[in-house]
């Protein structure tokens, strides 16, 4: 018998092995050549083959093969053994002897006898251990530091950040980018679950098209255009909006990027009767940042009032819902309240902290109270919370940059690596996504608004397409 | 013999009815229509789209149904119907100063 293969481990393991095969006897599982012993820990060496993971290794998790160099005869071989597994086991044997003495790794065997089973006796099948999960390398360092491009980082259910966007979150003083907000938003709803507590927190692209509906003068809006943000809004009774103010530029001059970020909350728990927005602005009233955030909640305004059943079976002037807009006297400075002094251009930090501090106060009012105690919600900021709030925007970055990052760790880690998406939206109409309010009225508005969106297809036909026919894509179809 | 053969007759036609879409791209000031193959990556689309209007790509977000559209989805994994609409959104930026 030749050098047993000892096994990669603590020194008292591998010593307390090399003595067991020192009485052999005991051990054989087979009175030929190959020997085989059983482990009952897992063999730790198999991610670092040269050849990468072996899943043949991987599979025999507790166990380690002893090869003594005798090939065994077919005829041999462990009656559960199929053919096709003794050609394998012959393959590999072929395979290993064509390497080098180079390229062979010192702390990998061979490939030995496949143990498939516990059974070892006459009769019993062949079982299969069990299967770890697939394990990867993770490449850890490039999760904070990833290369400075365009691409994809990680993706979210409803949002994807690109890797340079990812590298600015935690440098001192960066602006925020739509995807970093919108990322951030994903994060926050996942946290707290606001959803089943009838709280929405809409997207940034999301703001845009509230700011656009809530601008249009037109009266019968084609509200097709935004299901999506129907989708979100009905039957909630906070509607969260991160405002920029390049909406109303980008309208105006088809080309703008923005240079802040601010908050408004809608509040319609009576939305029947009246509705309420408030606005939050870490630098007070910064341009004409208060105009778009009014335009978004008028865009809100409009998909309660065409939602309404109440408002759906009365005409007349009463038809009229209050509207009333507030500044927040009380939000906190993003200079003069921010801990971390000198981070200029932090504004984002500063809205997504107060999104997560007022979506918990909130979440956790209902979890405490039931959600019959929602009317004693108050979203007014109590006078010094900027000092009580305490906030730190440099903390805020770093906790953000960490807990994306901890999401691509997590979607790396799956065989799949990638968010599913949804192959279908439902209907947006659906009282099955309005988990708050599944009441009559629900149904009513939503009946309503069932009806409004067949009338206008059948009003308004599909649109109107070239039909011109081209391989792959076709450009002369622009109007 | 004959139940079998007509299903085989029909198949094709209908695959090829299906193969091409209609699809709408619009920033809600401009609307460009593109009728694709449903397993073209709509890369060709976004690239096509961007030239058209003088754009540059990584400064626009594309989305579908609410979410973010990658240049190498296809209407078919995207479940897109014929004359669906894609957005588009000028990337935005906040800091205050």
């Amino acid at each position: 018998m030749s050098t047993p293969y000892r096994p990669n481990g603590p020194t008292h393991l591998r010593q307390e092995i090399v003595n067991l095969l020192a009485q052999p006897r005991h051990l054989l599982t087979h009175p030929q050549g190959n020997m085989l012993v059983v482990a009952d820990r897992t063999h730790d060496n198999f991610e670092t083959t040269k050849w990468g993971p072996d899943k043949s290794l991987q599979r025999r998790r507790y166990t380690i093969d002893v090869n003594t160099d005798v090939k065994w005869p077919i005829d041999r071989f462990p009656p559960h053994m199929t053919e096709a597994e003794i050609k394998d086991k012959f393959a590999r044997e072929a395979r290993w002897e064509k390497l080098t003495k180079e390229n062979r790794h010192p702390e990998i065997s061979p490939p030995g006898i496949i143990q498939k089973g516990k059974g070892k006796g006459k009769g019993k099948g062949s079982v299969l251990l069990p299967t770890p999960n697939d394990k990867k390398e993770l490449d850890r360092p490039s999760f904070y530091n990833p290369d400075k491009n365009f691409h994809e980082y990680v993706e979210f259910p409803n949002s994807m950040i690109q890797n340079n966007e990812m590298l600015e979150i935690n440098n001192y003083g960066s602006w925020y980018y739509d995807n970093t907000i919108a990322v951030g938003v994903d994060i926050i709803k996942n946290l707290t679950g606001c959803e089943k507590h009838g709280i929405a927190v809409m997207q940034p692209f999301m703001a845009r098209n509230l700011a656009i509906l809530g601008n249009s003068a037109a009266e019968d809006v084609d509200f097709r255009h935004y299901r999506t943000e129907v989708q979100m809004i009905t039957a909630k009774n906070f509607v969260f909006i991160p405002v920029n103010d390049a909406y109303l530029q980008y309208e105006q001059t088809g080309n703008s990027a923005g240079s802040h970020w601010a908050l408004v909350v809608v509040d319609c728990r009576d939305s029947d009767v009246s509705m309420k927005a408030r606005y939050y602005d870490s630098l007070g009233r910064y341009g004409n940042m208060m105009e778009i955030a009014k335009m978004c909640a008028q865009g809100v305004f409009e998909i309660i009032r065409a939602s309404s059943a109440r408002f759906a079976s009365r005409k007349g002037p009463d038809n009229n819902m209050n509207f009333e807009f507030e500044a927040d006297g009380n939000t906190p400075n993003q200079n003069k309240d921010n801990v971390s002094t000198g981070d200029r251009g932090a504004c984002g930090p500063f809205m997504l902290g107060l999104i997560k501090e007022l979506v918990l106060s909130i979440v956790d009012h209902v979890e405490d109270y039931g959600p019959l105690s929602m009317d004693k919600i108050d979203l007014k900021l109590p006078p010094g919370f900027g000092n009580d709030f305490g906030f730190n925007s440099q903390k805020a970055r770093w906790v953000l940059t960490s807990l994306i990052a901890r999401e691509k760790r997590i979607q790396d880690l799956k065989p799949l690596g990638k968010v599913l998406r949804k192959k279908s939206v439902e209907p947006w109409y659906s009282a099955a996504n309005h988990p708050c309010r599944t009441d009559t009225a629900l149904e009513a508005s939503c009946a309503y608004m069932r009806s409004r969106i067949h009338t206008l297809n059948v009003e308004k036909g599909a649109p109107a397409v070239p039909a011109v026919e081209d391989e792959d894509i076709d450009m002369e179809g622009i109007l | 013999m004959s139940d079998n053969g007509s299903p085989n007759h029909q198949k094709p036609e209908d695959a090829g009815q299906s193969e091409h879409l209609n699809i709408k791209v619009t920033d809600n000031n401009n609307e460009v229509f593109f009728k694709i193959k449903r397993t073209t990556q709509l890369k060709k689309l976004m690239d096509a789209f961007c030239d058209r209007q003088g754009k540059n790509i990584a400064s626009v977000r594309f989305l579908f149904d609410g979410q973010r559209v990658q240049p190498t989805d296809n209407p078919e994994t995207l479940d897109m119907q014929d004359g669906d609409t894609l957005e588009v959104h000028q990337e935005q930026i906040g800091g205050g100063c």
